[in-house]
């Protein structure tokens, strides 16, 4: 556990030294202590902030990911299937049909309120009396996504060509314009939430043997999923709402963490937390250094990264 | 139960298979001498059919096509997306498209309702005369190579060269960055004004806040529909020691957007702005 968590934090140091070495421009470091003002702008107030809001954006993906695996004992469980991101999108695509992409914080408020929505919609849907069935769950968050896909779609159809812009803004995901008010407040909630995850942690432990189990060793099972889900929709929701969508962190993480070190969710969580923030700040600085003074979509490169290293650790472990 | 019989696929399949070449043959829809009946599906076409004096014969136009005024009143057939039938039922002998926007599908279904169907490619200024020219003949204006030339002529006449060239960046969005790049529409409009485009890259990149920063130009030129002020002051925050070293003016979009016959109108505002400098 140790070495693991040492491994990554390893890991996670050179990939932000690596951010922020490179990037659309190069830096000397001559040039920064010797007062640059241009520089020490570019370094500070935009690669600094953007890299670490990489970082927080990833950790939250990956915690909210193994949170929700571990809740409903399911592989596949991340926040996409579930709909959490899917609300985020859609809020953020009406808004701004309805043209309140030019004021400013609107849309970003909107798809948070969108993600919430649709984690109470998902839960709604998948109660029963005080139960909440993973089955449900996970089938209600599939068919939210399907009716959150129409949403968008309809919005796009509404659009004006250049508010397309900003819509596809949420769907592709960027952390371009970060600042450092938006690392401040997810740093902030995404403290909070790991804290409040690491309260029950010993409990979403026991739950991974099953809910009987947890429940005749003293668990309040339903306090817990209650925890779980609403801190890990809330923060995810506003990482959406800084990043738009980045895919492929919040399943893949978490599983590539079990495929090495397969631990409970105790040593998972903070693991979790480091890979995806590495993750997403290594795809971020692909992003933006591939092609010359151009910035690409961020999620093809967590999926270019994650993917391969992933199915060559799958075929390994069979 | 009955056996299921088993044909020798000699016949069905050849008729298939004829059905299938027949409906794959390359069918070259003859253009017509001089239509008649024009939908316009893009609004810098709509323009270039007003310029050319042929109003008369235009039935239908895109719900972005907004100029001259009297072009709103025009029936209309859609956005991006446009409705096929809505353009059927215009009954037109053309439909005139521009490259720029390829709407999926749009050619294959006008071929089956036979409307012929000519693009128009106005991707950078110097194709926008002989596109204008392109456009009047096939409404059969004759004298066409009149307003060309006049447009042409118009080009020539705001050319400059200038002894310090302004650096200047088109921003097209904000949010993220997104400007217009070397070997484009907006980016020969810069050039030929005598300024410098501030972006180096070719196209309409998404741009980085500290490529901006590390070049940063001397006006920042933003099409006022698309981009709000607030917006724009929003950028100017994230992009920190810009503001006070640059020049920040909304121009007009449609006139700045369009390669149409207003071609002329945005580089006689463009000069004006880069003549303040």
């Amino acid at each position: 556990m140790k070495r693991a968590i040492a491994i990554l934090v390893l890991l996670l140091g050179v990939s932000i030294a690596l951010a922020i070495s490179f990037g659309a421009t190069s830096l000397s470091w001559h040039a920064i202590l010797g007062g640059d003002e241009t520089a020490r702008t570019i370094l500070f107030r935009i690669r600094l902030p953007r890299v670490l809001l990489g970082a927080l954006v990833g950790a939250t993906l990956a915690v909210a990911g193994v949170t929700f695996q571990t809740l409903l004992r399911n592989p596949l469980a991340d926040p996409f299937i579930l709909g959490v991101s899917g609300g985020a999108a859609a809020g953020a695509a009406t808004a701004t049909a309805f043209g309140l992409a030019a004021y400013r914080g609107v849309v970003p408020a909107i798809a948070f309120v969108g993600a919430c929505g649709a984690t109470a919609a998902v839960f709604t849907l998948a109660r029963r009396r005080d139960y909440v069935d993973p089955t449900r769950l996970l089938l209600s968050g599939l068919v939210l996504n399907a009716f959150f896909s129409a949403v968008i779609l309809i919005s796009f159809s509404l659009s004006k060509q250049s508010d397309l812009t900003a819509a596809l803004r949420w769907m592709m995901g960027t952390l371009f314009g970060a600042g450092w008010s938006d690392v401040a407040l997810l740093g902030v909630l995404l403290i909070v939430v790991i804290t409040a995850l690491a309260f029950i942690a010993n409990d979403l432990r026991m739950l991974a043997f099953g809910e009987d189990d947890a429940r005749s060793r003293g668990v309040n099972v339903e306090r817990v999923k209650w925890i779980g889900f609403g801190a890990s929709s809330i923060v995810t929701g506003a990482a959406v709402a800084v990043s738009g969508i980045i895919g492929f962190v919040g399943l893949l993480v978490p599983h590539l963490i079990r495929l090495i070190w397969r631990r409970d969710f105790r040593f998972l969580l903070p693991l979790s937390a480091l890979g995806g923030a590495t993750l997403v700040v290594l795809a971020d600085l692909l992003a933006r250094v591939a092609v010359n003074a151009s910035e690409l979509p961020i999620g093809a490169f967590t999926a270019l990264l994650g993917v391969p290293f992933f199915l060559s650790l799958l075929r390994r472990s069979r | 139960m009955r056996s299921i019989q088993t044909r020798p696929p000699g016949r069905v399949f050849i008729f298939i298979l004829a059905l299938l070449l027949f409906a794959c043959r390359e069918e070259q829809t003859p253009l017509p001498e001089g239509s008649s009946r024009v939908v316009s599906l893009a609004p810098n076409i709509t323009e270039m059919i007003y310029a050319v004096g042929a109003r008369r014969k235009l039935v239908g136009t895109d719900n972005f096509s907004d100029y001259p005024p009297s072009a709103k009143a025009l029936p209309k057939v859609g956005g991006t997306q446009p409705n096929v039938e809505k353009i059927i039922s215009l009954k037109p002998d053309l439909v005139m498209a521009s490259t720029s926007s390829v709407p999926p599908g749009l050619e294959s279904s006008l071929r089956a309702a036979k409307i012929p169907l000519v693009w128009i490619k106005t991707d950078r200024l110097a194709d926008v005369p002989g596109a204008m020219g392109l456009v009047g003949a096939h409404l059969g204006v004759l004298d066409v190579p009149i307003p060309v030339a006049r447009l042409q002529d118009g080009i020539n006449k705001q050319k400059r060269t200038r002894a310090h060239p302004p650096r200047v960046l088109f921003a097209v969005w904000t949010n993220p960055l997104y400007v217009a790049g070397r070997n484009t529409f907006v980016g020969d409009l810069l050039e030929h004004c005598g300024a410098t485009n501030a972006v180096t890259v070719s196209g309409w990149p998404q741009y980085s806040l500290e490529s901006l920063l590390a070049n940063p130009p001397d006006i920042i030129l933003y099409p006022n529909l698309s981009v709000t002020p607030r917006a724009m002051q929003e950028l100017l925050d994230a992009a920190p020691g810009l503001r006070g070293r640059v020049r920040v003016v909304p121009v007009e979009e449609n006139v700045f957007v369009r390669p149409g016959p207003r071609v002329v109108e945005a580089a006689r505002q463009l000069n004006a702005i880069l003549d303040a400098q």
